[in-house]
Parts: structure tokens; C-alpha cells; sequence
């Protein structure tokens, strides 16, 4: 029992100590929700909306720990949403856009300016729309951050997203980050009234 | 008589010139030599911009001037040295006054350059120019230093050729070559020298965008 104990003990601080080490790594991700001005983003999960209503994405580096002069990525876009324009940052030049279109695709953004990568620092906003191809019943759709081009590894590709670091224009590898539309999937069974109360008895 | 006097004094002065002259092969001009000047410099990648805040050169360039008796030539002055392209590929900011040496040569017709240039372009090398003339460009042959200049403005002026603003024209020129791989390898925009075209020389040509002379 002692050693039943001892072993989810350690497992526990296994557990935390992978959590507390993954919060610290270079990453990009997606937000739903976004206050440029505030530069604060939050909701990496979200549910459906109606056909044609319109959402903004927010592509977020965090934990970069560094002044970053530049940025590529890609991101895997769920069925449920149609990324339409982009936005990207003044005074940043832009190659490709963020669609990763089956991994032959990818965005570089280089900023003008060294940018506080101490701090969350907002790449991208992308101008989605919700499609209709979203039913939460059919489970969770991954919004995934991955590298530029990553199905052309080898051949300027790359498998996760890379920034680069002023004054020394290094390459650096993060983490590509997902988010999801649908978080939770909803369980169902179709079943009678009668058989609901028969639960109940 | 008077006639008789010219003709003696002429045949004096014949002879004091012959005098003055006598055992004088070679005549020290105090003019630079092209041939007789040299230029060295480590071999390296320089890349510049119109603004002047490229990257510091990466060797010095060291300079010796001789005259035609390869008698070194003290005292010309640092603006009377530049630099341009062994292509005649670069424009710089200014002219001339782009870039000047350390100081003006001394009793042995040394001096160095070592400062950034501002201007565009993309040059396989450079040659030393002092006083307008180009130090081992005449007769003997022609000494090319092995620095690469490399800046984001290569594009924006007629013919394809650079216009002292780093523009639309430029990022256009470094996108068409963006990457490497996929795409074919162009030296010219290799700014921080890998090999390679990536996002480091995308970011580094970004830090520079809109930077004129």
C-alpha cells in the first residue's frame, strides 16, 4: 500500500515537473480571443458558431526569451474554419501566408524591429470564418502550429516553427502548439423518454 | 662679342644641368604608382546598407603607396581613398565619401581601411582606389580583395540595378529567391553567410527595409 503510495506520489511530481518544463519552451499557438492593445489573448479552445460568422484568430509566440527579428510557421486549419485575410504586425514584411495547405505551405514574418520576446508577442491575426463543417459531436478539430512548409523537410521545409533571435540572427526551433474547436466531446445515446426514466427508478 | 658671351653662358648652364644630373637614373615623382601600390586584405563577406549600419568590415585592408620609384608616398590624405567593386557592381552613399581610409599614409605610404560603406549592391570583391587611381589596376595586374559586399539594396534603379533604398523592389528581388533550398542558391542574399537563403536572412534583410543613404 506504502509502495502503491509512493509510486502515484511520483508520478504526480513527474507530471508537474513535465507541465512547469513545457510552459517554458519557445511556443506558438493560436488564441481565439485577443486584446492587441493590452496584449493579452486568451481561449485556446472554442465551440462552434453559426455558418458565416466571422472570428479572429491570434497567432501568439510566448516564451521566447529573447528580442525576436523574425518568425515562419504554418498552421494546419480544422474544417471548421476558413482562414480568409491575414493581418500582420506593422512594420513587418510578410512571404506565404499562414495556411499550411497540407504541409507545402507557411508564413515568414520579419519584423522591422527587434521585438520583446520576453513577453507574449502576437505574429499574426488571421480573419477566419466559422464554415458550418463543425459538429462537436463528432469530436474535437485541431487547430495546429507547425513548422514552415513541413512536408518539405529537407527542401527548405521544417518541422516545427523557428524564430530568430537579435543581435545574432540565430535560428531557433519552438514548439508548435494546437488548439482546438470542439474541446470536450458531448457523449450521446439515443434513447426513449421511458428508458430516461427507467434510469431514475 | 655680345653674341660670344651668350654662347659661353649657355654652355654653362648646359653644364651645371649636366652636373645636377649626372648619376640621377630614376626621378623620385611623389605620384601613386598603380603597379607599384599594393592592396591586402583577408578574405571575408561585408554586408552593407544605405544607412550605414551594416556590419563592421571583416578584415582590414591594409594599403601600401609607392611611386614610380617605389618610394613610399607619405601624407595623402584618408579621403583620398575609397573602395569599389571589382564589377564596378556597387554604389555607395555619397560617392567617394562613402568610405575613407584610417588616416593619411605615413612615412612608409601606409594606412589601412577599416570602416563600414555605406551604400547597395553585391560585388564579388574590392579594389582600393587612391586619388582616383585604382591601386593595382594599370599595367601590372589587377588586385582584387577578396571581400564580398553583399547589401539588401540590390534592386529599385534602372536596369535592374541598386538605388540606395532598401524597397518593394528589393523585397521583391529577395523573395523570388526565398528560400534556398527549394529554390536556387543566389549569393547576393545570403546576408548572414550560411550557405544557405533562410528566415535569418529574411529577418536581417527585414531589420534594414526602408533604410536609405
Amino acid at each position: 500500500m506504502k509502495k502503491a503510495l509512493a509510486g502515484v506520489l511520483v508520478l504526480s511530481i513527474v507530471s508537474l515537473a513535465a507541465v512547469a518544463s513545457m510552459a517554458q519552451v519557445p511556443n506558438v499557438q493560436v488564441y481565439f480571443n485577443g486584446n492587441p492593445a493590452y496584449n493579452s489573448y486568451s481561449d485556446t479552445q472554442a465551440f462552434c458558431e453559426s455558418p458565416g460568422t466571422a472570428q479572429d484568430l491570434y497567432v501568439v509566440l510566448q516564451n521566447w526569451n529573447m528580442f525576436v527579428q523574425g518568425v515562419d510557421f504554418s498552421v494546419d486549419y480544422p474544417a471548421a474554419l476558413f482562414a480568409g485575410g491575414e493581418t500582420a504586425p506593422v512594420d513587418a514584411l510578410v512571404i506565404g501566408s499562414s495556411n499550411a495547405t497540407g504541409g507545402t505551405g507557411g508564413i515568414a514574418i520579419a519584423w522591422n524591429l527587434p521585438q520583446n520576446g520576453f513577453d507574449p508577442l502576437l505574429a499574426l491575426t488571421v480573419h477566419a470564418i466559422w464554415t458550418g463543417s463543425c459538429d462537436c459531436n463528432n469530436g474535437p478539430q485541431p487547430l495546429v502550429v507547425k513548422g514552415y512548409h513541413y512536408a518539405e523537410i529537407g527542401n527548405g521545409g521544417k518541422a516545427d516553427p523557428t524564430g530568430v533571435r537579435w543581435p545574432d540572427y540565430a535560428e531557433l526551433s519552438g514548439v508548435g502548439l494546437t488548439s482546438l474547436v470542439c474541446p470536450g466531446t458531448i457523449a450521446t445515446e439515443e434513447t426513449t423518454w421511458g428508458g430516461v426514466k427507467a434510469l431514475y427508478r | 662679342m655680345l653674341r660670344g658671351k651668350f654662347t659661353v653662358l649657355s654652355l654653362v648652364a648646359a653644364a651645371l644641368l649636366c652636373w645636377q644630373v649626372a648619376g640621377v637614373t630614376t626621378v623620385n615623382s611623389g605620384i601613386v604608382d598603380p603597379c607599384n601600390s599594393t592592396a591586402s586584405a583577408a578574405a571575408g563577406v561585408h554586408f552593407i546598407c544605405p544607412q550605414g549600419d551594416g556590419d563592421p568590415m571583416p578584415s582590414t585592408i591594409s594599403i601600401t603607396i609607392q611611386d614610380n620609384t617605389t618610394a613610399p608616398v607619405a601624407g595623402i590624405p584618408a579621403a583620398d581613398f575609397w573602395l569599389i567593386g571589382c564589377n564596378d557592381l556597387l554604389v555607395l552613399c555619397g560617392g567617394s565619401g562613402s568610405i575613407n581610409a584610417t588616416g593619411a599614409t605615413d612615412a612608409n605610404g601606409q594606412t589601412t581601411i577599416t570602416g563600414d560603406i555605406a551604400g547597395g549592391g553585391c560585388d564579388t570583391g574590392v579594389r582600393v582606389v587612391c586619388q582616383g587611381i585604382v591601386i593595382g589596376n594599370g599595367a601590372c595586374p589587377a588586385v582584387c580583395l577578396p571581400i564580398k559586399v553583399r547589401s539588401p539594396d540590390q534592386r529599385g534603379g534602372a536596369g535592374g540595378t541598386p538605388d540606395l533604398l532598401v524597397s518593394s523592389a528589393d523585397f521583391s528581388y529577395f523573395g523570388a529567391n526565398y528560400p534556398s533550398p527549394a529554390k536556387p542558391f543566389v549569393e547576393c542574399v545570403d546576408f548572414v553567410v550560411s550557405g544557405t537563403i533562410t528566415l535569418a536572412d529574411f529577418t536581417k534583410f527585414g531589420g534594414h527595409f526602408n533604410h536609405k543613404c
